[in-house]
């Protein structure tokens, strides 16, 4: 049988073992890896995609039932340390884009100017990289939101800044023709967000790609003379064939928790010192509000609108709604509280808040396990969150919220009034106290001008490694302070044009 | 579309189940207005569910953290006296005594605990309606089935 047009074979089905050679292998379908194989294949090379998760085309499911479907361990993954921090990460076609709320942000000229000064990456410059962003968001159809599909609590925000003087803005999101039905991070019901399963993907495989979903990549192959060239690859599932994609260029783009995973056991860039540290995370929080009106924080765009009055601090405000199943998870509350917060969610706001961290966190390896990431926030991110914090929870009950509910653990963290935020910035504050997630994992592979540096070099190939490469969130050698998903994908676009004129020979 | 599998066999014993119970009951304060409403057998049977699929890791993790956390308070109390057991009030406080520990681990598991309870009692179809959400669900799980779903191949590719 032969692969249907626009969609992937899957490999916990095959009948056979495979046994293939292609251009380039692509590992990973996320904003890297779907970026780099459908630029490889439209310019006419024979590319492979071995994508661990399933493939789903439509998403229908209840939103804490798409976590077994589209998050990676049912969406635990994460780091432990202090706090232990969730990091959810999706394992589907189109990896953690598919799960993501959407939001396109340009990498900050400071961030890229620092990149070049303080890491040498000279050839990280505006111009190419520009030329990448327009392309990228013209393929993803980035757009500003329309006030009307944001989520209440994201307007209840716009409202009470204009209030205090204050602007945000409506934030830029990659969707054509949303409804603003509040699912993104659980699948898009309407298929309008344009992630890589719907614009990049089916280009790739138009192109003449070939794509494997529920396989995992385990083994990079090398020829004789220490040259990447190939992956081998298993099925999950029953099957467990094996699939073998022989290839001169080997493209890792299975994520920053993942991909210095699978250099590690391969035995590659060892003796690099910098082979999964560096580890940013973007530490994010968030604040609800209780409000004596319904506000139903469901419907509408859950991450639609932005506040960057605290830039220069480090922090960042952004919407962040959720479904009662899964908005209530986060409180940490026991008791009449708790039942009170449950029974009146339908009157609860939020809004989210994630810093630029200082902290940096390591890959560890834990025998009879696996590797596992060890991250614990500074006094600096310490006080960042607190300030956020403090601000949002200001914002809300001076505007009249009946109560301002951080994602605290400790006992009476609930705000009544504003004495009890000034009392809380006045307290001591454990790291350990505060719950955060965080989304936007970078730099475990992180790019520099030499391997004193970081593991890839500007080429995105592994020091010391030929014809292997990295191109995902992990080379991205500092944090942002920004939804990462366009600086990934226009890296891996300026990688594509790279690579074409180089390697492969245009 | 690659359907998630079932679950073949129950991933929490009853006993397992019995601490859950009285963990849900204990994180609402025993609130009738909300635990009338709810199915508990459906609860648990979505908790279940959702341990199911769970990593491996995971899955053993909890299950012995559950049971921790029934027996604990014997050993506390010197007596035979599991978490269940306890009366409201104390079972309020020892569940907050894992809430809000400074060590890391028991607060972890709390998180885990909670994790579990919230969704698959927030889920429940009474409680869907009471907080206003079923209109929103409802849209999502009936939405119409695009033209674009079509299975992943079977075969080899060429």
């Amino acid at each position: 049988m032969t692969q249907p047009e626009g969609i992937p074979m899957d490999a916990a089905h095959l009948h056979a073992d495979v046994d293939a050679a292609f251009d380039a292998v692509v590992v990973g379908s996320g904003a890297g890896g779907a970026v780099i194989a459908k630029e490889l294949a439209e310019g006419g090379r024979r590319v492979a995609i071995v994508e661990e998760g399933g493939y789903h085309a439509v998403h229908r499911d209840p939103p804490f039932a798409s976590f077994a479907r589209l998050y990676r361990d049912c969406g635990f993954s994460g780091t432990l340390g202090r706090p232990a921090v969730l990091t959810p990460m999706g394992r589907c076609f189109g990896g953690t884009t598919t799960i993501n709320s959407g939001t396109c942000f340009r990498t900050p000229e400071s961030v890229i100017a620092r990149w070049r000064d303080e890491l040498g990456l000279a050839e990280i410059d505006h111009a190419a990289l520009d030329r990448a962003f327009d392309r990228v968001e013209h393929e993803i159809n980035v757009t500003v939101t329309d006030l009307r599909i944001m989520s209440r609590g994201n307007r209840i925000v716009h409202e009470l800044l204009e209030r205090e003087g204050l602007h945000g803005a409506p934030l830029r999101r990659n969707v054509r023709d949303c409804e603003g039905c509040g699912a993104c991070c659980y699948g898009c019901t309407s298929g309008a967000k344009q992630s890589m399963d719907r614009c990049y993907l089916p280009k790739a495989l138009r192109a003449g790609a070939t794509a494997y979903v529920r396989a995992r990549a385990e083994r990079i192959l090398c020829d004789a003379a220490g040259r990447a060239a190939g992956i081998e690859a298993v099925a999950n599932g029953v099957s467990g064939r094996r699939l073998t994609f022989r290839a001169p260029v080997v493209i890792l783009a299975c994520g920053s928790l993942l991909t210095p995973q699978l250099l590690r056991r391969n035995g590659v860039a060892r003796g690099n010192p910098h082979l999964g540290r560096h580890l940013t995370l973007h530490p994010a929080t968030k604040v609800y509000a209780e409000f004596e009106e319904r506000v139903e924080d469901w419907k509408g765009v859950p991450q639609s609108y932005s506040y960057d009055g605290l830039r220069d601090d480090g922090i960042k405000f952004e919407g962040a709604s959720m479904p009662p199943e899964l908005g209530a998870v986060a409180m940490p509350l026991v008791g009449e509280e708790m039942a009170h917060f449950l029974k009146r969610y339908a009157h609860i706001a939020s809004f989210g808040m994630m810093i630029s961290d200082t902290a940096e966190g390591r890959m560890t390896r834990v025998p009879g396990y696996g590797y596992v990431f060890r991250y614990s926030l500074t006094e600096l991110d310490l006080a960042r969150l607190r300030r956020g914090i403090a601000f949002l929870a200001r914002l809300y009950l001076k505007h009249g919220a009946l109560a301002a509910y951080p994602m605290m653990a400790r006992q009476g963290s609930v705000f009544r009034g504003l004495d009890d935020v000034d009392r809380f910035e006045r307290a001591p504050l454990r790291a350990s106290e505060v719950e955060v997630m965080a989304f936007h994992p970078l730099g475990t592979c992180r790019m520099a001008a030499s391997p004193a540096g970081g593991v890839c070099d500007q080429e995105h190939q592994v020091f010391g490694a030929p014809g292997l490469y990295v191109c995902d969130g992990s080379v991205v050698p500092t944090a942002l302070g920004v939804n990462p998903q366009v600086t990934i994908m226009a890296m891996a676009t300026r990688f594509a044009e790279r690579l074409l004129d180089r390697e492969l020979g245009n | 579309m690659n359907e998630v599998p079932a679950a073949t066999r129950p991933a929490l014993s009853r006993s397992a189940r019995r601490t859950l119970e009285a963990f849900i009951v204990t994180l609402v304060a025993n609130d009738r207005d909300l635990l009338d409403r709810a199915d508990m057998k459906g609860v648990l049977d979505r908790a279940d569910a959702a341990v199911g699929h769970f990593p491996p890791v995971f899955r053993f993790a909890l299950r012995a953290a559950l049971f921790a956390f029934e027996y604990l308070p014997c050993l506390l109390a010197r007596k035979i006296m599991p978490f269940r057991r306890l009366p409201l009030e104390k079972r309020i406080v020892y569940a907050e005594t894992w809430a809000y520990h400074r060590i890391s681990l028991p607060r972890t598991l709390f998180k885990l605990f909670r994790f579990l309870a919230v969704t698959s009692l927030m889920q429940d179809p009474e409680l869907v309606v009471y907080t206003g959400y079923a209109p929103a669900l409802e849209h999502r799980l009936t939405r119409p089935k695009d033209n674009d779903e079509v299975s992943c191949g079977q075969g080899v590719a060429p």
